[in-house]
């Protein structure tokens, strides 16, 4: 993950007068479907969920190899507001529901440790990294 | 504005929230590594996912305006 700052830049035809629906791929979410409905002039309420991220590979992380599984499926409920009449550009808060982790198993084997040599034969480290249930979102 | 019809969709942000990591080892009690050493692994595991609060999304596809 990295850190990013609020932009300006935003593209969207479903702006804000009717219904719409929508459906679109996400780097953390996967396979997204939603739909959205005008409620007020400038305002649209958006619901969405997503699946599909599944999937097991073999990586290292900070010197341990890991069998590593990546879940996620996220529900989300969201205000657009239009600021500008007329413009496309929007900005969005709302809250995602999320069940989206990652299972870390590791690998028998040499690793490090802190800087340290581990022989992992007969040994385990499991880590598991997950984002929690419920989490604000704010967009553009 | 507003054209009915299809359109491209676009959303970029993110979602707010500390990462969760839970961790279980044998290497602790097999005295292979400290738990100075484990909690300092573990640090550098949240580092390499961004050690942050937030995670950007970005979703791009398809839409239709009734």
């Amino acid at each position: 993950m990295v850190k990013i700052q609020f932009g300006v830049l935003a593209f969207s035809t479903a702006s804000q007068a009717q219904t719409a629906v929508h459906a679109c791929v996400s780097i953390t979410d996967g396979a997204t479907i939603g739909m959205s409905f005008q409620v007020r002039d400038n305002y649209n309420a958006r619901i969405e969920i997503g699946t599909g991220l599944n999937h097991n590979e073999v990586s290292n992380s900070s010197g341990v190899t890991y069998t590593a599984n990546y879940k996620s499926n996220t529900a989300g409920a969201f205000a657009d507001w239009f600021p500008i009449a007329g413009s496309e550009f929007r900005v969005v808060g709302g809250l995602n529901y999320n069940e989206s982790n990652i299972n870390l198993a590791s690998a028998e084997g040499n690793a490090t440790i802190n800087n340290i040599p581990v022989d992992m034969n007969g040994e385990y480290l499991n880590v598991d990294i997950s984002m929690p249930n419920i989490t604000p979102y704010i967009g553009i | 504005m507003n054209v009915k019809g299809f359109g491209i969709y676009g959303d970029v942000g993110f979602k707010i929230g500390r990462v969760n990591i839970d961790y279980k080892t044998s290497l602790v009690d097999s005295g292979k590594v400290s738990q100075a050493d484990l909690d300092a692994q573990i640090e550098k595991i949240r580092s390499d996912i961004g050690g942050s609060d937030v995670l950007p999304t970005v979703s791009v596809g398809a839409s239709y305006i009734f």
